[in-house]
């Protein structure tokens, strides 16, 4: 009986952990894609420092770990070139961060494998050996079968505490993972935004050390340590009482689209209009601006209505009156007053702000 | 509260999912000018007590503020790690944290909201200009 449950349990654990794949067969060309060889990096760095040195330079390796090392590189430029560099730089980091991904992809499933598998397994061990205690005659085979569980389930324990801090492979993963997305933001933002001046290429690659090392085990107990607290003290759960307030009306995706296009559009208008655009563009901005107004100004109804409020008269009257908006800025700042004011104080209805913000949007767009 | 805030209630009956309460606050966003600085739990102060989410918003400029009005995006989470993960991914996406209103935080920028009959923790961030 001993030994047919023991072959139970062997056979429930291989069949169940040992043989399916966890991962699909990787194509050769992601080994290819995900190689990145040493020589490759010394001619992109060779490279960099003739773009940003310009001449014939004599550059001390320890910086860049190899020991005190002096290397002459004789470049084919002789004048500093720091957009190539930038070129260079950005080529050589992205190739880095693909190798890392790859590595780093590589063992999430190999850790997310043994965590439960080995969980798994542990369960298996555990059931196994308190079936084999109930079913075993004589008190001294029970006593050493139950010592054995304690055992081992003190040993589990430890093995979770001390390595895993008894987080789940999930956890341990996302956390890894958003470690990662942190440093790989910044370098994206930085290499995006930053010329080599600003960034240099010694400094992106300390970035890529970091990335490195964000997807690892203490990087993930770390990052979930430092935020579950934070999280905690942001989330508490207070209930503000609410008096005298009228609930606000709430919106689909497809019934607030209008209002956020007609934004939009006003914001690009205004950029046209006054950043720096070619004359033409400002010109058509202003047009633009002005058919809203005249298509405003067409609707009878809508006019009614505005004129039904003196606040709201007075901004129509404003718009209409070319000494005061003699500026596309002007015009456009306008418009967006009419509207706003008509929302923040329920001037207008919603139908007819609709139809504002639809005026906008189909002029902004009209070529 | 400061002159250029104001506070609105959305009912959480009224609140189907997390979806209907990101696109309200967009929407009261683009129409108003007024970027969201807090979001609470709420309770109206009636005879039934319906639970609401207080939503405090604050006037900008559309135009120079820098503030992409309109843009928000709200993304649940269950614990830490997973609010980490979506954090981390906002980030990459080069959104920008929205709470808390005075000094946004990329490391929380969370809140919770009452939808329906649950509660409701998420992640707030706001999408980078196009």
């Amino acid at each position: 009986m001993k030994t047919f449950c023991f072959i139970l349990m062997l056979s429930i654990a291989v069949f169940t952990t040992g043989c399916p794949r966890t991962t699909p067969v990787k194509p050769a060309v992601v080994a290819k894609v995900a190689e990145y060889e040493l020589n490759q990096l010394d001619t992109n760095l060779a490279a960099y420092d003739c773009a940003i040195f310009g001449k014939t330079v004599e550059i001390t390796e320890s910086t860049r770990g190899k020991g005190q090392q002096n290397r002459t590189i004789t470049c084919a430029n002789d004048q500093p070139d720091f957009d190539k560099a930038k070129r260079i730089r950005d080529a050589t980091i992205h190739r880095l961060i693909r190798t890392i991904d790859h590595v780093y992809f590589q063992f999430e499933n190999e850790l997310y494998i043994k965590r439960t598998s080995g969980s798994f397994l542990s369960d298996v061990t555990d059931i196994g050996a308190n079936f084999a205690a109930t079913i075993t005659n004589g008190e001294r085979a029970k006593t050493i079968i139950n010592a054995a569980i304690i055992g081992f389930r003190g040993g589990r324990k430890s093995g979770s505490i001390h390595f895993f801090q008894e987080k789940t492979a999930e956890a341990l993963i996302s956390s890894m993972q958003s470690a990662r997305n942190r440093v790989l933001a910044d370098m994206i933002e930085r290499l995006r935004k930053e010329d080599v001046e600003k960034y240099s290429l010694d400094e992106a690659l300390g970035d890529t050390i970091k990335y490195f090392y964000a997807g690892t085990l203490p990087r993930a107990l770390q990052e979930l340590q430092q935020n579950a607290s934070k999280i905690a003290a942001d989330t508490k759960e207070q209930v503000r009482v609410v008096k005298g307030l009228t609930p606000e009306k709430v919106v689909t995706a497809a019934q607030a689209k209008p209002a956020v296009d007609a934004l939009e559009a006003l914001k690009k208008l205004f950029n046209d209009a006054t950043k720096g655009t070619p004359d033409s563009v400002k010109t058509d901005a202003r047009a633009k601006a002005e058919k809203i107004l005249e298509q405003i100004n067409d609707d009878k109804t809508l006019v009614d209505e505005i004129n039904k409020d003196e606040k709201l008269k007075g901004i129509l009257a404003k718009l209409n009156d070319k000494a005061q908006t003699d500026s596309a800025e002007k015009l456009i700042r306008g418009i967006n007053e009419l509207k706003t004011t008509a929302s923040h104080e329920a001037l207008l209805k919603g139908p007819s702000l609709e139809k504002i913000d639809k005026l906008i949007v189909d002029a902004v767009q009209k070529k | 509260m400061a002159n250029n805030q104001t506070t609105v209630v959305y009912l959480a009956r009224d609140l189907n999912d997390l979806a209907a309460l990101q696109s309200s606050c967009n929407f009261y966003e683009a129409r108003n000018n007024r970027k969201v600085v807090n979001i609470e739990l709420a309770a109206m102060e009636s005879d039934d007590g319906d639970k609401a989410v207080a939503v405090t918003y604050e006037d900008v400029d559309p135009f120079t503020s820098g503030v992409n009005l309109g843009q928000l995006s709200l993304e649940a989470y269950k614990n830490s790690a997973e609010a980490n993960l979506i954090r981390s991914e906002f980030l990459l996406e080069q959104a920008t944290p929205v709470l808390p209103g005075d000094a946004p935080d990329p490391d929380t920028s969370v809140a919770k909201a009452f939808i329906k009959d649950e509660t409701v923790k998420f992640v707030i961030f706001r999408d980078k200009a196009a």
